[in-house]
Formats: C-alpha cells, sequence, structure tokens
C-alpha cells in the first residue's frame, strides 16, 4: 500500500519531465484502457439485458421473463409483468391469461374470438399481421401482431400525450387450456425491446413454420 | 559558465513546477463554503424563491441556477488565486469546451450506444458496475481528453497543480451540462431542491476532475510509468461511480431522494478529495525541490564544458 502511495506520490525520482515518445506511449495506455472499460461496460450491459428469470405458473410451461423485470399484479391474469427501464411512460410489459378451453374449440376458432375480444377492449386496436408458428415441442400456435392507443398517465391525472402501442399476442393450447402470452410496448421503443421480448418467447421455444 | 546557466534554468523550472499556491487552496475552500450558502439562501433564507413561476421563466431560472455553481467556482478561482492565475481565457476555454463536449458526447453515448437507462437500474452490481464503467468513465474521459488535447502541451501549463485547475475547469463544463439536463428534462425544478441537486452534481463532478488532475499534473512533469495516466483515470472513474451508486441506492425504494443526504456526502467527498490531492501535491512539490537541490550541481549540460563531479547520495542527502 506505502509503495503504491509512493508511486502515486512520486512517480520517478528523475525530475525529468516526459520525452514526447513516453507522452504517446502513455497516451496509447490510457485509449487502451478506455477501450477496454466501455467493452466491458457493454458486456454488463448486454449480461444485464439478457438476464432471465423463471417463473413457474400452475397449469404452463415454464416461462422466462427478463430477470430485472417487475411482477405485478391485474385483473383476469394469471401473471403480470413490466420493465421499469422502459424509456417511455408506456413500460414494456408481458401477461399471461389461460382459460379452458370450450366444446370443440380448436386453437383457429380461440384465436378468432380473443381477435374480436381484443378489438373490444383496446383503443384503436389493428391487426397488423397474424402467423402460424409453432411452441414448445412443435405444438401449433398463433402469433398475432397489433397495435393500439394507451393512455397510461390519464388515470394518474397527468397530462402526457396518449402512447401509440405494439404487441403480440402468442396463443397455444396446453392441457386443453388456452394460453395466450402477450407482449406490449411502446411502438417507439418496439426494436429496443426486442431482445427481452426474445427472453419471454424463446423460453416457449417459439419456432417459425415454414411455408 | 554555460554550465551553471543551464543549471540555473533546470531549477528555476522545477521551482515553477513544485510551485505551492496556497491561495488555490483557499479558494477552493471559499468555494465550497460558498456553494453550501447558496443552498442554504435558497432553502433557509428565500424557500419559496420562483414559487409563482412556471413554463419557460421556471425553465430559465433553473438554468441561471445551473450557471451559478461553475460560475462561483471560477470567480473564486481568480480572486484568490490572483497572484499567479493561469490566463483566463484559457481556464474558461477549458470550462467552454468541457460544456460542449459534455452536450455533444455525454447523452449520445450513455442514452444511444449503451441504453443505460434499460438496464442499469435492474439489480446492484448492474447499477454499480455500469455507473463505473460506463458513466464514471465517460465522464472522466471527456475531462482527460480536455486538458490532454487542449492544454497539456501549453506553456502556460508550466505547474504540477496546473493538471487540477484544468481538470476541474472541464469538470465544472460536465456539471454545468448535467444540470441543465436535469432542469430541462423536467421542464423546470423547484429551486429549492434544485439547488441542492446542482450544488450536488458541481462538487462531485469537481472532485473527481480533481483527482484526475493530479495525474495529469504528474503525468506532465514527471517520467510516469506507463500504467500512471490509466490508473488516474480508473481512480477517478472508479470514484465517480461508486459517489452515484451511494446517492442511487440511498434513494433505492423511496419516492423522494434525500438531497440533504446527498449533499453531505457531496461536501465530504469533495473535502477529502481535495484534501487528499491538496497534501499529494504538497508532498510532490517538496520531493521534487529536495531532488533538485541534490541533483542541479551535477547538472549535465549538452556542451562541450566539462561537467563538475556528481555528488554522493550521502553528500546530495546533507
Amino acid at each position: 500500500m506505502s509503495a503504491l502511495l509512493d508511486a502515486i506520490r512520486k512517480p520517478s525520482v528523475t525530475n525529468q519531465p516526459p520525452t514526447s515518445r513516453e507522452i504517446m506511449r502513455s497516451d496509447l495506455a490510457t485509449v487502451a484502457l478506455i477501450i477496454a472499460a466501455l467493452l466491458l461496460g457493454l458486456a454488463v450491459r448486454n449480461t444485464t439485458l439478457s438476464a432471465s428469470k423463471k417463473v413457474e405458473l400452475e397449469g404452463m410451461p415454464p416461462l422466462a421473463i427478463p430477470a430485472h423485470w417487475m411482477p405485478g399484479t391485474a385483473d383476469n391474469l394469471d401473471f403480470y409483468a413490466r420493465s421499469a427501464g422502459s424509456p417511455s411512460i408506456f413500460d414494456t410489459e408481458m401477461a399471461v391469461y389461460t382459460r379452458r378451453l370450450r366444446n370443440e374449440e380448436t386453437l383457429i376458432s380461440a384465436r378468432t374470438a380473443w381477435g374480436v375480444r381484443r378489438s373490444q377492449d383496446l383503443e384503436r386496436y389493428r391487426e397488423l399481421s397474424a402467423e402460424p408458428v409453432t411452441v414448445l415441442d412443435g405444438q401449433p400456435a398463433a402469433l398475432v401482431t397489433y397495435a393500439y392507443v394507451a393512455d397510461p398517465t390519464r388515470l394518474a391525472g397527468a397530462g402526457s400525450p396518449p402512447v401509440v402501442v405494439q404487441g403480440q399476442d402468442l396463443l397455444f393450447i396446453y392441457e386443453d387450456q388456452l394460453v395466450v402470452v402477450s407482449v406490449a410496448a411502446d411502438v417507439t421503443a418496439w426494436d429496443s425491446a426486442q431482445k427481452e421480448i426474445d427472453i419471454i418467447f424463446g423460453s416457449l421455444r417459439l419456432q417459425e413454420v415454414e411455408q | 559558465m554555460q554550465a551553471s546557466y543551464t543549471a540555473d534554468n533546470e531549477l528555476n523550472r522545477l521551482e515553477r513546477v513544485a510551485h505551492n499556491r496556497r491561495g488555490l487552496w483557499f479558494a477552493v475552500i471559499i468555494a465550497l463554503a460558498g456553494l453550501l450558502a447558496f443552498v442554504a439562501v435558497f432553502n433557509l433564507v428565500i424557500p419559496n424563491f420562483g414559487a409563482g413561476l412556471d413554463g419557460v421563466p421556471l425553465i430559465g431560472l433553473g438554468l441561471l441556477f445551473a450557471l451559478v455553481p461553475a460560475v462561483l467556482w471560477l470567480l473564486l478561482f481568480y480572486r484568490l488565486d490572483r497572484l499567479e492565475p493561469e490566463p483566463k481565457q484559457m481556464v474558461f476555454n477549458v470550462f467552454l469546451l468541457g460544456i460542449f463536449v459534455t452536450a455533444a458526447l455525454h447523452a449520445p453515448i450513455l442514452d444511444g450506444v449503451f441504453a443505460v437507462n434499460e438496464w442499469l437500474y435492474a439489480n446492484w452490481w448492474s447499477q454499480l458496475l455500469g455507473n463505473i464503467l460506463v458513466i464514471g468513465f465517460v465522464e472522466q474521459i471527456i475531462v482527460w481528453g480536455i486538458v490532454r488535447y487542449t492544454v497539456f502541451s501549453h506553456p502556460e501549463f508550466d505547474e504540477r497543480v496546473d493538471g487540477v485547475i484544468y481538470a476541474i475547469a472541464a469538470g465544472l463544463g460536465v456539471a454545468t451540462v448535467l444540470n441543465f439536463q436535469y432542469v430541462l428534462s423536467r421542464g423546470g425544478v423547484d429551486l429549492s431542491i434544485g439547488s441542492i441537486r446542482m450544488v450536488v452534481t458541481s462538487m462531485a463532478q469537481a472532485s473527481f476532475a480533481g483527482v484526475l488532475g493530479y495525474f495529469i499534473g504528474q503525468a506532465r512533469f514527471e517520467r510516469t510509468p506507463v500504467y500512471y495516466m490509466p490508473l488516474g483515470l480508473t481512480v477517478a472513474a472508479t470514484i465517480n461511480g461508486l459517489f452515484a451508486f451511494l446517492l442511487e441506492r440511498t434513494s433505492a425504494g423511496a419516492l423522494n431522494s434525500y438531497p440533504w443526504t446527498d449533499l453531505l456526502l457531496a461536501a465530504a467527498v469533495a473535502a477529502i478529495s481535495m484534501a487528499v490531492v491538496f497534501w499529494l501535491i504538497a508532498r510532490a512539490n517538496e520531493e521534487t525541490l529536495r531532488l533538485a537541490q541534490a541533483q542541479v550541481p551535477a547538472y549535465v549540460p549538452e556542451s562541450p564544458v566539462a561537467a563538475p563531479a556528481a555528488p554522493s547520495a550521502e553528500e546530495a542527502n546533507i
């Protein structure tokens, strides 16, 4: 410790100023340190963003959500979590909804009924695309991409303008239940939230179906 | 004759490098006290100042407040260090450059490249490492870059302590932009709480920059090992990151942060780091002068004149 303090206090015992070559060497070492520190910072960022935690829900396959998301509660939902670090006033969020299958209900009819319900619940709901996918061990599923308008600060009395939200609903049948896993984010933050969404859908082994 | 002339020059150079500026140390103490007085005035004497303001006037007043700590600090440097001040224009230019470079790089790097708000607060270790490796380093890189690539090789940079002066000027530029961002992002601020926050930022940034400035000053006048400047940058960035981490953790989970606690912490960090920097500079200056007195009689000029014999180590220490 005292050697380090001595080195900090009086790094040389010659009283000579550094040569231009020594200054350049010091600059190069400093730049190398800067690059190393920022790359480490980037690694911490990527590790944090890709870290996940498992969520065990009854009658549901194991699900993962980003480690920094906070679980919460919401009416009529089996599970809800949101990212506290969202850049928008609309926090990037996910929700799980399950219900028993009705008589002779199939994935296609359930998906149609779900779309109607969404259009009634969400303001200015618009379906953007729907594609067949598979989850878990090749189980058929449907991935619906949509947009709507949300007003997250209205209830709190704040005056922020409404937000256009983009969402995706993943619908599949699991143990005689319809399972809907939804993700939603401010449309301007959708691309940056993709890594977090991939953690959720990746834990269900979502695969595209080759046409 | 030429040998003694050159030796005198060398002695003069070293005396200049090792010059202790009592007025500067006093200026720093008064600056810290002045900042605390600034906070006291707007929290205890006229706590409702600006209470009726809204919109643009509130933002304008907030921006003026954001400038006060830096202006106060720079003015005191000149009033109390007036016997041998650095060129006013150079110090002011470094401060301005600190503002411009921070405005140009700080937010684009932290929000654009690293998107810190998306992950920094995920857990304690990402908060600690992110504050040091990303926020601390980016802010201290700005200070180092400005001093290193503007005034470092200038003839006016002729004393060890100049590293501290110019680095603090650049650090105050960083602090001013952070304070501007604080005001603008909130559309104006409560001026009593806002003044505390601005003083905390200014004191903290000046302290981190002061530590870095010490290393810059040493690297300018000493043949330092290759790890020396990187070590200085790491120390300054680590203190910067730890300070931000502590502030964030002490306010975590609460609806409001604790501004007075933050102020006490910032004042303590500023006082301790400045005291350590000044002590280190004083010791280094003593060592430089001691060595100079021992070495200069043996100074060997680049001339055909025969140099006097070098004294032995024992003689030199007498």
